[in-house]
């Protein structure tokens, strides 16, 4: 385990372990990954001599109108989804027109665009002068959610865009924020001890020992480990911004088409409808089936967000009523 | 002067729907209902059955964002907060004046859980603290006592003669919870109106229409209406 304390925080050192990822995810039994992620929960608790019980419509329509609309369902909302599937009620709700406190936009776009300014707006990092860098990042997240535009390409426009370059003026300011903004975590996660919180985000796995982490190969704490320099695939060392220069494509591009990146959007997500940070420790197979999936749908995040939302973790009754 | 049984009886409104929040309480819910929904415990499986921390074994819980409890308690009662923009010019200078986009929406926002500006960065929490419960409590009686809005009760106008109080009772759970009452749920709400009733909390109002507020504000301070 290298000692990450020892990583100049001036100078952002990272290192995509794509060929371990690659490595770990071709290890992977063919059926395994064939399995759809109720399958894979489903099977998780029928071993257990559990059942997956769908929640009563009341607590799923409220569960639905919440996270897709913001505000609780109205009672023909409720009379609405009566006998209707999780698909079907996931559906209705982002189906909806805009509502008076959407300003516009649909519901559903609306919920996730303001979810998106937590994310992009609503930390240390990332705190703007630009008022116009944030109404054009906010017109491109909304074609992500309107139109399906691709979650790759939106990431590849903020990252030459001037709310992300005028903010972060520097190499190791950008690399910094690529990667609390993209790749799902921050580089002071080295001045942190494993299962602290800064600046308000969990690092990955708070409950697992970083000694247990070692060997997982979902557990991305070797991503900055410096020994697997020179290893082939693996880019270290490598400053993704020049300072004071423009972007350069080709790190655009490893950062975009990296395995981590796809498991950091999946992982933002998860833990958006969820509430709860992906289990991928205990499962990694989720995390795989929905990666793949989303790369197989062109980065689509309205995909992600209704396999996530319909499957058996988002749609089970709650413990309290 | 509020009447003491009134304050006497908050309560049982609030047990009604659970726990109160900010109450803490971490057992599950044991209502003798038959009629109240209940996951199924570990005691309903065969032989070598589930285990109640198993992942996945319970869906989500979680609590509304700031904003969904303010646009919620909003088309609920039709009472007016004003509103947010994130990408407003200048929060700084608004921050914490109540005209601040045409309301008290950002000063209550900010207070139950953050209200993201792009100025002033302050993190989002989910901590549900002291300064969190008591402003929830002054959401639900800024809106439950706005005399102009009407969305608590029955076709959202002021209660006519025609009105029981089973039907304000029926209408506020149905808004704020999705589901109508239990009979357990709606015995002690009937028993909150009749004291009410007897003596009323505000003059200015009908008797009906003040206990119907009083019982909107005991709805929208529960566990029951912030978490989802």
């Amino acid at each position: 385990m290298p000692d990450r304390t020892s990583v100049p925080f001036s100078r952002i050192l990272v290192a995509l372990s794509v060929a371990a990822l690659a490595l770990a995810s071709s290890s992977q039994g063919a059926a395994e990954e064939d399995a759809t992620l109720a399958e894979v929960i489903r099977d998780h608790m029928a071993e257990r001599g559990a059942t997956v019980q769908l929640a009563p419509t009341p607590q799923l329509a409220r569960r639905y109108a919440v996270d897709l609309t913001g505000v609780v369902p109205t009672p023909e909302d409720v009379s609405a989804c009566e006998g209707k599937t999780p698909e079907e009620m996931f559906d209705y709700f982002r189906a909806k027109a805009p509502m008076a406190h959407t300003r516009g936009d649909a519901p559903y776009v609306w919920a996730n665009l303001i979810r998106d300014a937590d994310h992009f707006l609503f930390s240390n990092s990332t705190q703007f002068a630009q008022v116009r860098h944030i109404r054009e990042l906010e017109g491109q997240l909304r074609r992500v959610y309107a139109e399906g535009w691709s979650y790759a390409e939106f990431t590849r426009w903020a990252l030459e865009s001037q709310y992300f370059l005028a903010r972060f003026p520097s190499g190791a300011d950008r690399a910094n924020a690529a990667f609390f903004l993209f790749l799902g975590r921050d580089s002071l996660a080295s001045e942190v001890a494993v299962g602290r919180r800064w600046n308000g985000w969990v690092l990955r796995e708070p409950l697992l020992p970083a000694s247990a982490a070692e060997d997982d190969p979902d557990y991305h704490e070797h991503d900055y480990d410096p020994s697997v320099c020179g290893t082939p695939g693996v880019l270290c060392e490598a400053e993704l911004w020049g300072v004071g220069g423009s972007t350069p494509a080709e790190a655009i591009d490893q950062m975009v088409s990296s395995t981590l990146f796809a498991e950091a959007v999946v992982d933002r997500y998860w833990e958006r409808y969820v509430g709860s940070p992906l289990p991928g420790v205990d499962f990694p197979i989720i995390r795989r089936i929905l990666v793949q999936g989303l790369r197989d749908h062109g980065y689509d995040v309205n995909w992600l967000v209704r396999e996530i939302a319909t499957s058996p973790a988002y749609t089970q009754e709650m413990m309290f009523r | 002067m509020r009447p003491a049984a009134t304050w006497l009886l908050l309560p049982a409104v609030l047990l009604a729907c659970d726990v109160s929040v900010g109450s803490g309480s971490g057992e599950p819910h044991e209502a003798d209902d038959a009629a109240v929904p209940r996951p199924r415990r570990p005691d309903d499986e065969p032989a070598g059955g589930s285990d109640r921390s198993l992942r996945f074994y319970y869906g989500p819980m979680k609590a509304m964002s700031a904003e969904s409890i303010l646009y919620s308690v909003a088309a609920m009662t039709g009472h007016d907060f004003g509103s947010w923009d994130y990408t407003a010019p200048d929060p700084a200078t608004r921050a914490f004046a109540d005209n601040a986009n045409g309301g008290p929406y950002y000063r209550h926002c900010r207070l139950l859980g953050g209200c993201m500006e792009h100025r002033i960065p302050l993190g989002r929490t989910s901590f549900v603290g002291t300064a969190y419960v008591l402003e929830l409590e002054r959401v639900a009686v800024e809106a439950c006592y706005d005399r102009e809005a009407f969305g608590m009760f029955p076709g959202r106008v002021a209660p006519g003669d025609g009105v029981r109080p089973v039907d304000v009772i029926d209408h506020q759970y149905v808004t704020a919870f999705g589901a109508a009452p239990t009979d357990q749920e709606r015995d002690l709400s009937v028993a909150y109106f009749e004291s009410h009733l007897a003596s009323p909390e505000h003059g200015d109002i009908s008797p009906l229409e003040s206990a119907g507020r009083g019982h909107c504000r005991a709805l929208l301070t529960t566990n029951r209406f912030l978490f989802y």
